[in-house]
């Protein structure tokens, strides 16, 4: 998909995006919650993380009967294990990525003929282990921030990319004007570009 | 466009946002197995793994029992259905909540291969309006299998295809609006098979 084919023209400065509404809870915020047993924020951090979760183990494991058992194992770990998470050294993302990689890791080591390299990316011959490491993290940061999208932004941002759908396609899809599409798969960029600079994730 | 409009930081911003989504690819759709968040509180001693394959394989059975009773249902009424195969495709992003398994028999003397599509989570649809069923080829649609539409609850609809169908890699469900609208995206797909 080409850049400029998503891009309307720039938004009013009035219209500037914000990373998170700011009634989001932070994911900090949603661990120290859920270390009270707050099963609510248990829900919120689900609902944000689990196709990240999903992801990930889907990329480590590459069986899908285990990454999903994997994904359950993450969360009951994330119930169990909150209260260890301090807020003091550091955003919730990375606590969270560790959790889930120490969760898929346990579940490949139940079976000896997947291949886990301590959570990083399968092997390939073409790339380092730092390489696919620090791939596993981008696409976990990715799919996390995407699930933090307004709903309309997130779907037409994940038709544009991966349903092969031209512009003109997704706004019959949805059904709304084409310039509407345009506003928000650059509305979703900006935000998604905003997270991604951010400290939270 | 408007593309061209854009400061050089603002637009090296928005292109580092479409490369990391170019390299992380598309998340994984969740199944409906894991649409809920578990309830870990309620877990008091998991399943040690033995009790838990023994549990699987009586599902497992249950299910293989019901699929046998219904075969031979189907015989006994004339329609015979013997699957050889069975695939599961899943819910899109623009159908999260919707899954289907398709089953197929060996081909018959003239060249033709039963199917049967099981399906629950669509949305209903009115008006014109049908879903398609696609075998696909690099994940896109590319043979027509025939059109269906959806109940409450779980809808079986059955097909008759002629094609070979080792030249495809999946199957996928689109919803049909018009004879002048675009094929949409996919709402269900299998994984490669």
């Amino acid at each position: 998909m080409e850049l400029v084919e998503a891009l309307p023209a720039p938004l009013p400065a009035t219209d500037r995006i914000q990373s998170r509404p700011s009634t989001e809870p932070s994911d900090a915020d949603l661990l120290q919650r859920i270390a009270r047993g707050d099963r609510a924020a248990f829900e919120l951090l689900y609902k944000r993380y689990a196709r990240a979760v999903l992801s990930l183990a889907l990329r480590l494991l590459r069986d899908r009967g285990r990454a999903e058992d994997a994904t359950q194992e993450t969360f009951t770990a994330i119930w169990r294990s909150a209260r260890s998470y301090k807020p003091e050294r550091g955003p919730g993302a990375p606590w969270l990525f560790a959790v889930a990689r120490n969760a898929i890791v346990d579940r490949a080591r139940a079976r000896t003929d997947i291949p886990v390299e301590h959570g990083e990316d399968a092997p390939s011959p073409d790339r380092d282990p730092g390489e696919r490491a620090e791939q596993a993290w981008l696409s976990w940061r990715v799919h996390s921030a995407l699930a933090q999208l307004p709903e309309r932004e997130r779907v037409a941002l994940e038709l544009a990319y991966w349903s092969g759908l031209s512009q003109s396609e997704i706004a019959e899809h949805l059904q709304v004007p084409l310039g509407t599409v345009k506003t928000r798969t650059r509305a979703a960029l900006a935000r998604l570009a905003q997270m991604l600079e951010g400290e939270e994730l | 466009m408007g593309g061209d409009d854009l400061d050089a930081q603002e637009r090296a911003r928005l292109l580092a946002a479409h490369e990391a989504l170019l390299i992380a690819g598309p998340p994984a759709e969740l199944p409906p197995a894991l649409v809920r968040a578990p309830r870990p509180e309620a877990v008091v001693v998991a399943l040690p793994s033995g009790r838990r394959r023994s549990t699987l394989l009586v599902a497992a059975a249950i299910a293989l029992v019901a699929f046998a009773l219904g075969t031979a249902t189907s015989r006994k009424s004339g329609d015979a259905f013997a699957a050889t195969w069975t695939h599961e495709l899943r819910g899109t992003a623009a159908a999260p909540h919707a899954w289907a398994a398709i089953s197929g028999t060996k081909k018959d003397r003239a060249g033709n291969w039963k199917m049967l599509l099981k399906t629950t989570g669509l949305p209903q649809v009115h008006g014109k309006k049908y879903y398609v069923l696609w075998l696909t080829k690099h994940g896109r649609p590319v043979a027509q299998c025939g059109t269906f539409l959806v109940g409450d609850g779980t809808t079986v609809a059955t097909f008759v295809e002629p094609y070979e169908v080792q030249e495809f890699d999946g199957w996928a469900v689109t919803l049909w609006r018009g004879p002048k609208t675009p094929t949409g995206p996919a709402l269900l797909r299998t994984a490669a098979v």
